[in-house]
C-alpha cells in the first residue's frame, strides 16, 4: 500500500470517529448543559456550563476540523510543498492547549501544588523532543510552539495519572523505560550525526522504535486500567502520533499516521464504555 | 494589479464623513464596518510580504497563509473593542458580524475590480460564498470570546481556540474553491451550511433549555 493510500485511508478513520464524538458530545452539552462528552471530566463544577465541558468541546471541535482540513489537502493538493506551519498545526496545538486547560480544571489537580518529582520526566522528554526535531529538520518556529503544548500537557498528565494512581508499578516502570532509551538514543543520535555513522543510523531506529513503543504501552495500559481518567493518557499518545506525524516522513510518517488512527480508535472505544458506565 | 489602499480610501471618505452626522450608537456600527474594511486591506498587505517572505505562488498564499493573516486582522479588533469599550454580548456580536461584513465588503470590491464582473452568476455565488464565510467566521470569533469572557482569566484559551476553528474553517473554504470542479461548489456551499449549522445548535439549544427550565418548575 503507497503512502497517499495508507493516509486517505486513516484520515478517512479519523475523522469519522471524531465526528461522531463531537456529535456525539455537542448533543449532550445542548440537552444537558452541565454534561456533554466530558461528563467523565466533569466532578461538579459550580457552574452553569463546566469550564471543563466547555475548553474540552471547543479543543474536540478544532482537532476535527483540523482532520477534515488535512483529508481535504491530501486529496486536492497531495504534493504541495507550502506545508511550513499551516491551519492544522493551529488547529491541532490549540485542541491540544484547550484539553490541557481542561486537565488544569480536573478536581484532582486543582489547587493542588506541582509534584515536581512527578512531572520531570515528561518535561525532560518534552525538551529533548523538541531540541532533537529542530537539530535535524532546522523548523526552530514550528518546533518550539509544539514544544509549549507538549510540556506542559504531558506534565499535567503525569500528575493527574499520579493522583489517581492510573499507572503504577510495572506499568509505570515500562513507560518510564522507554522514554528514557528515547532520551538517551536521542542524544547518542545527535553526538553520531557528524562523527559516526552506523552509531547514528543505530540510534536512529532505536529512538524511533522505543517512541514507537512508548505510544503502545501508553495505549495498552490505558485501557486495560480500567479507570475513568486513563483515558487522558490515550490522548496524550494521540498528541505525541500527531507531533511526530507532521514531522516525519516516508515510512517514518506511515508508522506515525498508524498510531494516530489507533490512539484515535481507542479514544473513540473509550468513550463507548464511558458511555455504557454511565 | 490594484491599488487596494486607492479604493479603500474612496469608499472609507463618504462613510467617515457620515459617522460626523450619525449617533453615537449609529455611529459605532459603521466604524465597526470601516475597522472591517481597514482589516482587510492590512491583511492584504501582510499576505503580500509573506507571500514574498516564503517565495510561495498565489495559489499557495491562498491555500495556507491568507487563512490564518486574514483571521488574525478579524480576530484582533473584536478583541480590543472587547477590552477596551466592554460593550455588553449583543452589542459585541454585533460588533463583530458588522466587522466581518466590513471585510467581505472590501475584498469582493477588490476582486471585482480585479477580475471584471461580467457574469452575473459568479459573482452571485462569490457574494453567497465570501460574503457569508467571513461573516460566520467572525461570528465563531464572537460567540467564543462572548461566552468566555465570563470565565475571566481562562478568557485567553477560549480566543485560541475560536481563532484557530475560524482559521480552519477559512482554510478549508479557500482550499476547496482554489481547485475547479466539484470541490469548488463543496467550498461555496460550506459557509451557508456552517451558518446553518449554527442556527441549528442556537434552535436546540433554546429547545432543550426551554424544557429544561419547565422541568425544574415542575
Amino acid at each position: 500500500m503507497d503512502e497517499f493510500t495508507l493516509s486517505l485511508i486513516a484520515n478517512s478513520i479519523q475523522l469519522v470517529i471524531f465526528t461522531g464524538l463531537s456529535i456525539y458530545i455537542i448533543y449532550n452539552l445542548i440537552k444537558d448543559s452541565r454534561g456533554s462528552g466530558a461528563r467523565i471530566l466533569n466532578e461538579s463544577m459550580p457552574m452553569k456550563v463546566s469550564l471543563i465541558s466547555m475548553y474540552f468541546t471547543l479543543g474536540l471541535l478544532c482537532l476535527l476540523i483540523g482532520n477534515l482540513y488535512w483529508f481535504i489537502i491530501i486529496n486536492i493538493d497531495p504534493d504541495g510543498g507550502m506545508r511550513r506551519f499551516t491551519a492544522v498545526d493551529i488547529a491541532a496545538i490549540s485542541s491540544f492547549l484547550l484539553w490541557s486547560a481542561s486537565i488544569q480544571n480536573l478536581n484532582v489537580v486543582k489547587g493542588k501544588k506541582i509534584n515536581w518529582k512527578v512531572i520531570i520526566e515528561p518535561v525532560i522528554f518534552g525538551l529533548v523532543n523538541t531540541w532533537w526535531w529542530i537539530y535535524f529538520s532546522g523548523m526552530w518556529g514550528n518546533n518550539i510552539i509544539w514544544c509549549i503544548v507538549i510540556v506542559p500537557y504531558s506534565g499535567q498528565l503525569a500528575c493527574v495519572l499520579h493522583a489517581t494512581g492510573c499507572l503504577k508499578g510495572l506499568r509505570m516502570f515500562s513507560i518510564r523505560a522507554s522514554l528514557f532509551i528515547v532520551v538517551v538514543a536521542m542524544f547518542i543520535n545527535m553526538y553520531a550525526y557528524n562523527t559516526n555513522e552506523k552509531l547514528y543510523y543505530l540510534t536512529d531506529h532505536i529512538s524511533f522504535a522505543a517512541w514507537v513503543a512508548a505510544l503502545v504501552f501508553l495505549e495498552i495500559y490505558a485501557f486495560r486500567s480500567g479507570k475513568k481518567e486513563a483515558y487522558l493518557l490515550s490522548l496524550f499518545a494521540h498528541l505525541i502520533a500527531t507531533y511526530g506525524e507532521f514531522m516525519t516522513e516516508k515510512a517514518e510518517y506511515s508508522i506515525m499516521i498508524c498510531m494516530v488512527t489507533l490512539t484515535t480508535v481507542i479514544t473513540g472505544f473509550f468513550f463507548m464504555r464511558i458511555r455504557k458506565e454511565e | 494589479m490594484i491599488y487596494s489602499e486607492n479604493i479603500f480610501m474612496c469608499i472609507a471618505i463618504p462613510i467617515v464623513v457620515l459617522l460626523m452626522f450619525l449617533k453615537r450608537e449609529s455611529r459605532r456600527f459603521y466604524a465597526a464596518f470601516l475597522v472591517g474594511m481597514a482589516a482587510c486591506l492590512l491583511a492584504a498587505y501582510v499576505n503580500s510580504y509573506f507571500m514574498v517572505v516564503l517565495d510561495a505562488t498565489r495559489i499557495e498564499c491562498v491555500r495556507y497563509i491568507s487563512p490564518i493573516v486574514e483571521e488574525v486582522f478579524k480576530i484582533i479588533p473584536i478583541i480590543i473593542i472587547m477590552l477596551i469599550y466592554e460593550p455588553d454580548d449583543n452589542n459585541l456580536f454585533e460588533y463583530a458580524v458588522i466587522m466581518g461584513v466590513g471585510f467581505a465588503t472590501f475584498e469582493n470590491c477588490c476582486y471585482i475590480i480585479d477580475n471584471g464582473a461580467e457574469s452575473l452568476t459568479f459573482i452571485g455565488i462569490r457574494g453567497f460564498a465570501v460574503g457569508v464565510m467571513h461573516v460566520v467566521c467572525a461570528l465563531i470569533d464572537a460567540a467564543v470570546i462572548i461566552v468566555m469572557r465570563h470565565f475571566r482569566s481562562k478568557m485567553i484559551l477560549g480566543t485560541i481556540g475560536a481563532f484557530s476553528f475560524a482559521v480552519t474553517i477559512h482554510a478549508i473554504y479557500n482550499m476547496l474553491v482554489s481547485v475547479k470542479g466539484g470541490a469548488s461548489m463543496i467550498g461555496y456551499f460550506l459557509p451557508s451550511s456552517v451558518a446553518l449549522f449554527l442556527l441549528v445548535i442556537v434552535h436546540f439549544k433554546r429547545k432543550f433549555g426551554t424544557e429544561n427550565s419547565n422541568n425544574s418548575q415542575n
